[in-house]
């Protein structure tokens, strides 16, 4: 580093306020603007951070142990990779008794204690951030993440979060950020998930609505957002909400094949979810609008999935009928269930056997198997697709023509006017048959590129940011170093948290619809 | 060195020049007025003949004849048209400044060129910029542009080195509001911040008189029509209204034929009070009162510990505006420095500086400041969304001159062109580049390779603002051959240096036909008569005709005067 801003003003560092004073008019009068103004200029800039109480103090501690706090930096990162919350945190308050103003390394313990599930550390940590310096918007929404991961560790560890008041803290927290920051989205976000965790979802959607026309636009960029607009529908049974949304986002969406099959695929992640939860209808309905956004070349996979979605959840519905159909000899109707479970994958002991032992006990059985066919193809079409090659040479043996058949698949899914259906229920563990096909990475939104210049804070000089003259200035840098770090993940795109999220409550909004 | 310095300040409604030597200043009085005050008006006659300063008030209210408070047009695109052909702004203030040179140089006996021009301390930096041309167009050098509210201070502060204080220059003026705050330590003015409003001045007051008048004459059933040429001539009977009630009670307003009513010319002839322009006034007032308080707070000032309000500005004369200043500060504002000529006066200390004629080890000396803040636009990754941010590179107050380099990136490796617009921001809170002031000074760099690495290319910045106010801007890619550079001190000084030798060379021309170059007009035929009459015997005539010709190509006001002088006696003594 240069001179230090005592030296350029010629004073010791414990100079007082006056004696700063005076050696700052004295040396104006010895290099006077006219005469020197380089000189002048970077006196200047050494009294505007030495004239400062406040300023004055972070120079102090950042150019005393600068080089001790890096290091004490250095080593809570690599604390933090490797998950050793205790270590990380021992070098954070190294770190901060040395400077105890930089407010960047007590928003770094706050994180710590979070990771750690330490949450009333970490609340305090940040409530003490927020009251000295209120008007930073990421120290409140951090503070509002906090909130929402207390609430989530609690109700995994059997307490009810809607009943916990911190929630109503985070949206709070997230409301203030928003006040400060009224363009960034991701607080409008923060209130929404609040109100999600709360299982407030109109609210949340309203919530989650407002984060989209934030930057003052609609686009792509905005597909997170709408996708768990479009999810949050799902969970409110609210299916002309949600054929809204896929038509909204099939309007953002651009025409880029690989841009509308990572849409399609987000789709199709999310049906097989449902699926797996037993929702079939919902996946099947789900399944279709994925279609919507995949293009002819990589639709045939696709299709095979949704196809199949239909057909369980048709079966699904009309199995309740089925099982008690007294016009079908019970063998059939062990063999059609097993067939049905399998296909949802319920876990089956010895059902090869089973299988084979109820198909004989049918074959074997008196009655009509010609009518019990017929009855099992016109009125459980779907339930007679799940074997229908078992059937269908049985069929033949009987010459028996089931081709005129209602079609299983006029069932009423279609991707942009879906009929009314009631979602079925049933007690599913296991993940879904079918794969989906995997997520491409997006390629981007396109954007106005004659706009230039992105920050690029990291890259930065830390010695840059403490030779500005401004506080603003020093504040500058190190929230550019708190945005690389937000809450929830080390990516700093948006899609790795809300993915990361949705990952998590799903498991819980799964047992929600299974558990009844 | 120089024996003296000059300074000017180019206002609104009214200019001044003022010169500093044997450690004082002085204001120099326009030869034909006895007047240090020149209006800022400029006119052309019946004849053609051009009117710059107080004879051109009886024109200049006639459309298409003669144009007013030019200096809010300084730094636009718009035009004024003097009969019938179309001048720039910087063209009708360089004739203006041209008057300013012609009375300092009638005044010292010598020719002036170079001065210190002060701007208002939140001029934008185009306006700045066309000031600039401005001087160049009249033929003048600016050694410097300071604002204005400084200058009042320094005019103050050369005469009271010892005194340590806090102060306040409170600049009302004709077209501008500025709140400056300042703290004298042992002979050095550390200007502490500077708040106003651009929009707020003695003209708006000249309209709420109009509005008065035109009221009470509407409402005894006269009519008037083409409501802005009537607001037009009524311009200087309201301001002369306005000034009276500074010192009377009451004003009267009489102007003859002015409408009609029941299908016959009248009189316009209305009385107004003191007590009903002040209500009038009342939400001016405000706006000064909010300015006052915010620049206070700017400037972490409390009222009691201003130890001194300078009152600058013809509209300080206003007595609600002197009771607005007492009643927040709790003690009147002081008029020790003339508040018409205290900016000219500062100017001109300014340029003593300079000149050297003001000694830096003992006398004053000024740290001034940048009262608005300056920017960019960067795109910035805002919550997952990419927004166009506004990215300080100056705050308001800060001191100068100031430089700053920054390091950014391009948005993608394959980005082509890049964009950059300088922006303003008066309070220091612009966080959106919407939430600050574009300044059309835009700068690109187009075709840019692709970078092969496939990281985006970095990108360096580099800022600066200069003692005049300049600022100048240079971006480039490290490693390519590629770079802008903007501002007002680089490419984007509007006017080409052809096109400022081009308006020089009309304004000359017109300047030609001021009534103060024609008058040796006959003087000059005379003498020619003569010469060609009398031959030899003539010859001390057409030597001071070769002279005085080519002072008046020169445009040297003294030396005009001069052979000027010469003339008339070689004349006198060949006829008497
Ligand atoms: N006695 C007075 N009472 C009221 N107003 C006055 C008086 N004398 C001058 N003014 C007004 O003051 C204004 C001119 O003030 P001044 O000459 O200080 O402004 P300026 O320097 O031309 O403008 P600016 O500094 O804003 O560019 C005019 O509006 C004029 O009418
Ligand atoms: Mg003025």
């Amino acid at each position: 580093m240069a001179a230090s801003l005592y030296e350029m003003l010629g004073v010791t560092p414990d100079a007082s306020p006056a004696e700063i004073k005076r050696a700052y008019y004295n040396l104006i009068r010895k290099h006077p603007p006219e005469k020197e103004p380089e000189r002048y200029r970077l006196i200047n800039e050494a009294w505007s951070v030495l004239s400062n109480e406040e300023s004055r103090r972070s120079y102090d501690e950042t150019s005393l142990y600068g080089d001790e706090v890096e290091a004490l930096m250095d080593a809570a990162r690599r604390a933090e990779e490797e998950e050793n919350w205790a270590t990380a945190v021992q070098k954070l308050k190294m770190a901060l008794a040395l400077t105890p103003t930089a407010d960047y390394i007590l928003n770094r313990l706050a994180l710590v204690y979070a990771y750690d599930n330490r949450f009333p550390e970490a609340v305090k940590s940040l409530e003490k951030l927020t009251t000295r310096v209120p008007t930073v918007p990421v120290y409140w929404s951090n503070l509002g993440e906090i909130f929402l991961r207390q609430a989530d560790w609690q109700s995994e560890n059997g307490q009810e979060k809607e009943k916990t008041p911190s929630l109503e803290k985070g949206r709070a927290a997230f409301e203030t950020a928003y006040r400060l920051e009224p363009y960034n989205q991701k607080h409008l976000l923060g209130v929404s998930r609040c109100y999600k965790a709360e299982k407030n979802y109109p609210q949340a959607i309203a919530y989650a609505r407002r984060a989209i026309t934030a930057d003052g636009e609609v686009d792509y960029s905005d597909f997170d957002t709408l996708f768990e607009i479009a999810f949050l529908h799902v969970l409110t049974d609210d299916w002309d909400g949600l054929q809204k949304v896929v038509g909204e986002i099939n309007s953002v969406t651009p025409s880029d094949p690989e841009i509308r099959g990572y849409v399609a695929s987000r789709f199709a992640r999310l049906a097989s979810e449902l699926f797996g939860a037993g929702g079939y209808s919902d996946a099947a309905r789900i399944g279709i609008h994925a279609l919507t956004f995949q293009d002819a070349s990589a639709r045939a996979e696709l299709e095979k999935m949704v196809t199949f979605y239909r057909y369980v959840a048709g079966a699904n519905e009309e199995m309740g009928a089925f099982s008690g159909d007294q016009r079908l000899p019970v063998p059939l109707r062990y063999f059609a269930y097993l067939s049905y479970m399998k296909a949802v994958d319920e876990p089956l002991e010895d059902h090869d056997d089973e299988f084979q032992e109820a198909w004989t006990n049918f074959l074997r059985g008196d009655g009509d198997h010609r009518l019990a066919l017929l009855i099992l193809r016109m009125e459980y079409p779907h339930l007679y697709w799940l074997q229908d090659n078992v059937y269908d040479k049985l069929a033949e043996q009987l010459k028996l023509d089931l081709r005129q058949g209602p079609d299983p698949m006029g069932d009423g899914f279609r991707p942009l006017n879906m009929a009314e259906d009631s979602a079925p229920q049933r007690t599913i563990t296991k993940p879904p048959v079918a794969k989906p096909p995997v997520a491409r990475p997006v390629t981007g939104p396109t954007l106005r590129e004659s706009r230039a210049t992105l920050p690029n804070n990291l890259t930065r000089p830390p010695n840059q940011g403490l030779a500005l003259p401004f506080a603003g200035g020093v504040l500058g840098f190190f929230m550019g170093a708190v945005f690389a770090t937000p809450l929830g993940g080390a990516g700093v795109v948006i899609t790795g948290i809300i993915g990361a999220w949705i990952g998590v409550s799903l498991g819980k909004w799964l047992r929600r619809i299974v558990g009844g | 060195m120089a024996k003296f310095s000059i300074g000017m300040d180019l206002g609104t409604s009214t200019s001044e020049v003022a010169v500093y030597r044997n450690d004082r200043y002085e204001a120099l009085l326009d030869p034909r007025t006895q007047s240090a005050i020149v209006p800022s008006l400029v006119a052309v006659s019946a004849a053609g003949e051009l009117l710059v300063g107080q004879e051109a008030l009886s024109r200049v209210d006639q459309p298409g004849f003669g144009v007013r408070e030019v200096k809010r047009l300084m730094g636009t695109d718009a035009t004024v048209s003097l009969r019938g052909e179309t001048y720039r702004p910087e063209e009708v203030s360089a004739l203006i400044l041209r008057k300013l040179k012609h009375v300092a140089e009638v005044s010292l006996g010598e020719s002036v060129s170079d001065v210190v021009i002060t701007v208002p301390a939140n001029f934008p930096d185009q306006a700045k910029a066309a000031t600039h041309n401005a001087a160049q167009i009249a033929g003048l050098n600016a050694l410097r542009l300071i604002n204005e509210p400084t200058a009042a201070a320094m005019a103050f502060g050369v005469k009271n080195l010892e005194r340590e204080e806090q102060l306040v220059v409170f600049d009302f003026g004709g077209g501008t509001l500025d709140v400056t705050t300042l703290e004298m330590v042992s002979g050095i003015m550390d200007v502490k911040s500077s708040f106003g409003d651009t929009k707020l001045g003695g003209k708006d007051f000249d309209d709420r008189m109009i509005d008065l008048i035109l009221r009470k004459f509407h409402a005894t059933g006269a009519r008037t029509d083409h409501l802005s040429d009537v607001r037009r001539e009524l311009k200087a009977f309201a301001e002369s209204a306005k000034k009276d009630l500074s010192t009377r009670r009451e004003a009267e307003i009489s102007v003859a034929r002015f409408g009609q009513k029941g299908g016959e010319m009248v009189n316009l002839e209305v009385r107004i009070t003191r007590e009903e322009y002040e209500d009038e006034i009342a939400s001016l007032l405000d706006r000064a009162r909010t300015v006052l308080k915010t620049a206070l707070q700017s400037g972490k000032l409390r009222p009691s510990s201003i130890g001194r309000i300078l009152l600058v500005g013809g509209t300080t004369y206003i007595p609600a505006v002197r009771d607005l200043v007492s009643e927040a500060f709790g003690k009147p504002g002081s008029t020790e420095i003339h508040p018409d000529l205290a900016v000219a006066y500062g100017a001109s200390v300014q340029a003593a500086i300079i000149q050297d004629l003001i000694s830096s080890e003992t006398g004053l000396i000024v740290a001034d400041i940048a009262p608005i803040g300056i920017g960019i636009d960067i795109m910035s990754d805002v919550g997952g969304q990419r927004m166009l941010m506004y990215e300080p590179l100056l705050m308001p107050n800060q001191k100068i001159p100031v430089m700053v380099e920054r390091d950014y990136s391009l948005m993608s490796a394959d980005q082509r062109e890049l964009e950059i617009e300088i922006l303003q921001d008066p309070t220091g809170k612009a966080k959106l580049a919407t939430d600050a002031v574009k300044t059309d000074i835009i700068g690109r760099i187009t075709d840019i390779p692709p970078n092969q690495s496939g990281n985006p290319h970095p990108l360096k910045v580099a800022f600066s603002y200069d003692l005049n106010g300049m600022i100048r801007l240079r971006a480039w890619i490290p490693g390519l051959d590629k770079s802008l550079d903007i501002g007002v001190a680089a490419t984007a000084s509007r006017m080409s240096d052809e096109q400022k030798a081009q308006a020089s060379d009309r304004i000359d021309e017109i300047w030609k036909s001021s009534p103060y170059s024609r008058q040796f007009e006959s003087l000059i035929r005379k003498g020619e008569r003569l010469v060609g009459e009398k031959g030899d015997e003539a010859k001390p005539i057409s030597e001071s005709l070769i002279e005085l010709k080519s002072a008046l190509a020169e445009g040297n006001e003294s030396r005009i005067e001069t052979a000027g002088g010469m003339l008339a006696d070689a004349i006198f003594d060949l006829e008497g």
